[in-house]
């Protein structure tokens, strides 16, 4: 069996170091890692503007937009768009522009180079994902009802280890689609804007082979109600009880997703051929 | 005999096309050419030795071994692939500093060994501009480095002399017989005689996905030497012409075109020398005169036709 002649260790870990680096050197350059730096802060406008502009006195204050922004946009829309954008430079284009054949041609470990394009993407996105909620944290606090305190900075952090923990999730489904087939971003699209969005219409049924339900499973209970300290722990277990899946199950989860889906990821890189000839004719 | 690389009944299809049937040959070290026509399945039999293709039917094996994700086999083989695919923004060191680093050679060591081959393939004074400013016969001398990065012992080179200048096909003429002197596996792939003529005396002739023959190329030009070819010479005075090459025995039919004749000749060298001579005298002018069927395909029609056996 072929498959068994695998590497060494050290040769992995060099592999990977290569794959790494040189997928950081390709993804920072693309003018599709500044768009979506330029996504993942725009969200920090809408507290600037409602700071700015709102006279009302029924405006939202800073906690719940803060709230909503990170759950609904951050969370719920830009990791799986980070996941499908970025996620897909280190090897969907390679692929896609057959420079894949000199990589194929190369004694490196398939795992070794899945896993460095996947490390390189996890912390490029991690990094856009951050300096986003952070800034709109920033902004929200102008608002007030959220303040730069252990709470606040507490709640902050909860949403970039979610936002972490779905960039896992749609990252390594992603990969996936990417060495599995050939229209990734279009299949991506329909999974993560449509599929995950339909089936978490109807709670409790199909949403389970979503990777939002298992998100929502970790988002802080009653995030809108952090500085209250009496509500918190009472409807904090209710709010738990209704999703059905605890945080640590959430988090399970996610991880055996991500594991599953690099996984899969080696096997279609090893099992397919990803170059086609001019065939004979007549 | 060193076997580098054997095949049994090797063959590969894509759907319903068969890209190569049923392939048996065993080759040993040196410059080997593989010759066919476009499409004959030159490329499908090299990217089956790299193991990026799995067999749909029989064996091959490289070094003695299956070749498919295998890195003992893959360490020691390099590919110039006949596509010209590349990171378009990158220049020709990075790309090459890359794909030494995935060869497994870091560091300081990695970066000496990119300079030496871009100073074997001379491109040491563009190398760190764009691979997108680079012309044709530069991109065909990067791929060629790459494939030399981590010095293999097999190398395959996929039409290596596509696009390449009279000036670095020379070079890469030198390289590959000094290779081939040097004990390395050379499989240079080209649909072109005399391309191959030039760095070895050993073929394996390829059409529609088989092996027609695979031996001296002077037993294929004892097979091609009474290959009728096809002539075409433009003048104002076709019958003139004619007139004037009707010595010539070797010439079996002729047609009458305006301003152009065509005659089949089965000496073409022969023919050529007639012509020649009408040209110098220069009393009827001949614009311009020229081999129509050069090209392997018309040849391998040819041998097809008369020598290969029904069936195969």
């Amino acid at each position: 069996m072929s498959l068994l002649r695998i590497k060494k260790v050290k040769d992995i870990i060099i592999d990977f170091r290569t794959s790494f680096l040189h997928a950081l050197t390709i993804t920072l350059r693309r003018d599709r890692f500044l768009l979506m730096a330029i996504i993942c802060v725009l969200p920090v406008i809408i507290p600037i503007f409602v700071a700015l502009f709102s006279r009302t006195l029924f405006r939202e204050s800073g906690l719940q937009i803060f709230v909503r922004l990170s759950e609904q946009i951050y969370i719920h829309t830009l990791t799986p768009l980070l996941a499908l954008f970025i996620g897909l430079i280190g090897i969907r284009e390679e692929i896609d522009s057959l420079t894949v054949i000199y990589l194929l041609t190369r004694p490196v470990s398939r795992f070794a180079w899945i896993m460095g394009r996947f490390v390189s993407y996890l912390i490029v996105s991690s990094m856009l994902l951050f300096l986003g909620i952070v800034l709109t944290y920033l902004a929200c606090v102008i608002l007030g009802n959220i303040h730069l305190d252990i709470i606040g900075i507490r709640l902050l952090l909860r949403y970039v280890g979610v936002g972490i923990m779905g960039l896992l999730g749609y990252g390594a489904i992603s990969f996936m689609l990417g060495c599995a087939t050939n229209h990734p971003i279009i299949i991506g699209v329909i999974l993560f804007f449509g599929w995950e969005k339909i089936a978490n219409v109807i709670p409790g049924i199909v949403d389970f082979w979503t990777i939002q339900k298992y998100l929502d499973s970790t988002f802080p209970p009653l995030a809108t109600q952090q500085y209250n300290a009496t509500v918190v722990p009472i409807i904090g277990i209710f709010q738990k009880e209704i999703f059905f899946v605890g945080p640590i199950r959430a988090i399970i989860t996610i991880a055996i997703v991500t594991i599953v889906g690099l996984f899969l990821s080696v096997f279609f890189m090893l099992w397919r051929e990803f170059t086609r000839d001019r065939v004979v004719g007549k | 005999m060193d076997i580098q690389i054997e095949t049994k009944e090797l063959s590969k299809w894509f759907n319903e096309v068969v890209a190569l049937n049923n392939v048996t040959v065993q080759i040993t070290s040196g410059v080997i050419g593989l010759l066919g026509p476009n499409g004959a399945g030159k490329s499908t039999f090299i990217k089956l030795a790299l193991g990026l293709y799995r067999p749909s039917r029989g064996e091959i094996r490289v070094l003695g071994e299956r070749p498919r994700n295998n890195f003992r086999i893959i360490s020691q083989v390099g590919y110039c692939p006949e596509m010209d695919h590349f990171v378009e923004e990158v220049s020709g060191f990075e790309f090459l500093y890359w794909l030494a680093r995935y060869s497994g050679l870091v560091g300081e060591a990695g970066q000496k060994r990119v300079k030496e081959v871009l100073e074997q393939v001379r491109m040491t004074d563009r190398m760190y501009d764009p691979i997108a400013t680079y012309s044709k016969g530069m991109r065909q001398r990067i791929k060629v480095a790459q494939a030399l990065l981590h010095d293999p012992q097999i190398l395959f080179l996929d039409e290596p002399m596509n696009g390449l200048d009279p000036s670095a096909r020379e070079d890469l003429f030198n390289l590959v017989i000094r290779l081939g002197n040097e004990g390395k596996t050379v499989i240079f792939s080209s649909h072109v005689l005399h391309e191959v003529e030039r760095v070895t005396d050993t073929v394996i002739l390829i059409y529609n996905g088989r092996v027609l023959a695979f031996g001296k190329i002077r037993d294929i030009r004892d097979l091609i030497k009474n290959h009728p070819r096809t002539i075409v010479i433009e003048t104002l005075e076709p019958k003139k012409i004619y007139q004037l090459l009707s010595f010539d025995t070797n010439i079996t039919t002729v047609n009458f075109e305006t301003q152009k004749l065509t005659v089949h000749t089965l000496d073409p060298i022969q023919t050529f020398k007639f012509i020649n001579e009408i040209v110098v005298d220069g009393k009827v002018p001949i614009y311009s005169f020229r081999c129509a069927d050069e090209d392997l395909q018309s040849v391998f029609q040819y041998l097809i036709s008369t020598h290969i056996p029904r069936g195969l």
